[in-house]
């Protein structure tokens, strides 16, 4: 997964916009992109059920051999763990199905059982809460890379 | 080109939640317009940061060595 993201960069370097954003979203946006066709495909194989709850916080992690990057990224962790939690259940569910899970908003939809309007509502108020909640400190981030 | 109606897919857009063709229109439609594409990249910072909630894994040497390899076949 890793090479083909990199590798998807080199042939797709001359699709960057810089009017777009940081070269670390475009990145991110193309590693994004890559795991959710793999969940996809995955899926049809599969037919694998997406978690509800996947904990995404007490997962091993390899930068521990740096303790300020290790404390950094934890505080970092921590931030973004409790900006997920101040969502309302139903826009959290929805953005970890889209975004952990691969699925689409009509998908989610079906699976939810819920309209195709409540859910991209949902959506949108999940994401502008959390930019609240987070505030210029999301930006920071991006702006200084990883 | 329709401004409103487009801005309320961005975060299905952001989140990788539309249908390719509904993600092709926006990414057509924020080519052409800059006050929506500013939107975009403001609104696009808080989702680039869900991915730091990964745990994050130091690519082995070979996948490097792999890549290049990849890349210069593609190139020949």
């Amino acid at each position: 997964m890793t090479q083909d993201t990199f590798f998807n960069v080199w042939r797709r370097a001359s699709s960057y916009r810089q009017s777009r954003g940081k070269v670390t979203a475009w990145l991110f946006s193309i590693g994004h992109h890559q795991i959710i066709d793999e969940v996809r495909r995955r899926k049809r194989r599969e037919q694998t059920q997406v978690y509800h709850d996947v904990d995404l916080i007490n997962q091993p992690s390899d930068d521990t051999n740096d303790p300020m990057k290790f404390a950094n990224r934890q505080m970092q962790r921590g931030m973004l763990s409790k900006a997920l939690s101040a969502l309302r259940s139903e826009q959290r569910e929805i953005v970890v199905l889209a975004y952990y899970g691969g699925l689409t908003h009509s998908e989610i939809a079906n699976k939810l059982g819920q309209p195709l309007g409540t859910v991209k509502t949902r959506m949108r108020l999940g994401l502008k809460k959390l930019r609240e909640v987070l505030g210029p400190q999301a930006r920071e981030w991006t702006e200084h890379g990883l | 080109m329709d401004c409103n109606s487009d801005q309320e897919q961005f975060s299905a857009y952001l989140l990788g939640a539309l249908e390719v063709v509904e993600a092709d229109k926006i990414d057509q439609h924020v080519d052409r317009c800059a006050p929506c594409s500013d939107i975009l990249r403001a609104e696009g910072d808080v989702v680039v940061n869900l991915a730091r909630l990964s745990p994050q894994i130091m690519a082995p040497n070979r996948i490097k060595r792999r890549l290049l390899s990849a890349i210069d076949t593609e190139a020949a």
